[in-house]
């Protein structure tokens, strides 16, 4: 039903987005941090402008964490008040051997 | 005789409308755009294709027993609210900005406070801090704000970590408020987004 596509979040769309937007800048880098706050900002001002070029009324909003391998414990959670039948959510992990990478793109109707 | 002669005419008019659905509601709703093509009540669920609405007509399905004061016409996905001819949030709707930042510290302080990083508990611990913001930002006298709230927090052993976000929305409206705590050893990231809508 082309309607339903045009007004509520799609979230395979997305999350394909993400994924591309993800492996284009960081695919096949290792961490460093020197290049870290680049790679965030690329990351997601990409999703962005792809989003953008959907054409979907929505407002969005794009969260990026990455964080460097160590053995340490993250725990990431959100909740949202909006209206169930139209907004969404998209969450992608993403992990290569030196770094994690979380990535939520959250959808609001207009 | 004049008379007679106008209904005719006015049949005719009504014969030439494109007929999607051949109801007479069509007429009604003729100016909006494609979204009438959908199913507005159970009689029109059997035409459409079984594989691609089956999904849909489920939840109809469900939802019809609670549905049977509203006329059977109204889409309940697409209401149509009727314009409020407002740009943007109007004083006694506005969001302070202020107030959303002191209780997200208030909360987020009494639950961090005294807090160990447990790997088994933390999954928990972040899920209910982000209701408990959430219920917090809900009893604020604003009625037209959607809100995000994302909590990240990790362990700290010395590994770095950056989190960005960005955001596409009406600047004049929409906000977001970021609150950052440490203690021993773990941190936490909370950023709450208060989006406008009407």
């Amino acid at each position: 039903m082309d309607d339903i596509n045009e007004t509520s979040f799609v979230v395979d769309e997305v999350s394909n987005v993400i994924k591309e937007s993800i492996e284009a800048t960081i695919g096949s880098q290792s961490y460093q941090q020197a290049k870290i706050n680049t790679w965030t900002s690329n990351i997601v001002e990409a999703i962005l402008n792809s989003l953008t070029k959907l054409n979907k009324p929505f407002k969005y909003i794009v969260s990026c964490v990455i964080m460097q391998k160590n053995g340490a414990g993250l725990h990431t959670a959100s909740s949202c008040f909006w209206d169930n039948s139209t907004d969404g959510s998209c969450t992608v992990r993403w992990e290569n051997k030196t770094m994690y990478c979380i990535v939520s793109v959250f959808g609001l109707s207009i | 005789k004049i008379h007679r002669d106008s209904l005719p005419r006015i049949l005719n008019h009504r014969d030439s409308l494109p007929r999607k659905n051949s109801t007479h509601r069509d007429s009604l709703y003729g100016n909006l755009t494609q979204r009438d093509s959908l199913p507005r009540n159970s009689t029109q669920r059997d035409s459409l294709p079984r594989n691609s609405t089956h999904r849909l007509s489920l939840g109809r399905n469900r939802r019809q027993s609670s549905m049977n004061s509203i006329p059977r016409n109204l889409d309940r996905r697409f209401i149509r609210y009727e314009n409020t001819f407002r740009m943007e949030p109007d004083d006694d709707r506005r969001i302070e900005i202020a107030n959303v930042k002191r209780i997200g510290n208030l909360v987020v302080e009494s639950a961090i406070k005294d807090y160990q990083y447990d790997p088994n508990n933390a999954k928990l611990f972040t899920s209910r801090l982000s209701e408990q913001l959430r219920y917090h930002m809900k009893q604020l006298p604003s009625n037209r704000f959607k809100y995000v709230i994302h909590v990240c927090m990790g362990q700290k052993q010395n590994q770095d970590l950056r989190v960005t976000s960005r955001c596409l929305w009406d600047l004049k409206c929409d906000r977001h408020v970021t609150i950052v705590k440490e203690t021993k050893d773990c941190y936490l990231t909370v950023t709450i987004f208060c989006i406008y809508s009407e």
